[in-house]
């Protein structure tokens, strides 16, 4: 009950953290505030690589809100001790799928950064915790996706069980 | 599912309630409920032989396997 309550607690700060995130890009950007740095390449102006960058960044964001999102729809029935619920598997499955997305996405973008660093001559091998984000996320998708099926199985297992004589 | 329990008409042959038979083999009669209304997915041996040893019958008395279903 106690881990619930802390998993269920830690999932809406970093939600709401997200939400504020996402407002503050929405409002920032337009106006070229910020700028915007991806691997370690500064965006001043406004490119069509950098539009690209941006808008697909934020799709990224967007879709690892939407994950948390189904996180906490996770969080609030496990709080409830419906650990077996038709709504902890689905949301489950979606918020796996989010962040598979996501970490597939920030992959790929990575690549294409790199790539596009390279085409202009600049060869850069950086070991960081920027690389390694995108394939947590992309493990964690995964086995979300997978837990989601094992409870399908112990739910199937279960209502067996509760309906031997 | 093609299995039929057919408790009820054993217990209609011994003159026997539901919750009588529930006290004699252990089981809560919302069990019982349940496998004689057909929506069990499976049944003990220990169920069926306590069954059998107080309605005096054998498993086939009881179960009956039917295409129809």
């Amino acid at each position: 009950m106690k881990k619930s309550f802390l998993f269920k607690s830690l999932v809406d700060i970093l939600f709401y953290l997200h939400v504020i995130g996402l407002f503050g890009m929405l409002i920032i950007i337009p106006f070229g505030i910020l700028n915007i740095h991806q691997v370690d390449m500064k965006v001043d102006d406004w490119t069509l690589l950098t539009v690209v960058i941006a808008i697909v960044s934020l799709t990224i964001y967007v879709i690892f809100l939407r994950g948390l999102y189904y996180l906490r729809k996770v969080a609030i029935f496990l709080l409830l001790n419906k650990y077996f619920s038709e709504q902890i598997i689905r949301n489950l499955i979606k918020s796996g799928m989010h962040f598979l997305c996501t970490g597939i996405l920030s992959f790929l973008l990575m690549i294409s950064l790199w790539i596009a660093k390279l085409y202009n001559g600049k060869l850069e091998l950086t070991y960081d915790l920027n690389f390694m984000i995108p394939l947590f996320l992309m493990i964690i998708g995964l086995f979300f996706m997978i837990q989601s099926r094992t409870l399908v199985l112990a739910k199937n297992f279960k209502e067996e069980n509760e309906l031997t004589v | 599912m093609s299995i039929v329990i057919n408790l009820d008409v054993m217990l209609a042959k011994r003159k026997m309630r539901s919750k009588e038979l529930s006290e004699l083999i252990g089981i809560t009669t919302s069990n019982l409920s349940i496998l004689k209304s057909g929506k069990a997915k499976a049944i003990r041996f220990s169920t069926l032989e306590a069954i059998c040893k107080v309605l005096n019958c054998q498993p086939a008395d009881i179960l009956e396997y039917s295409d129809s279903v």
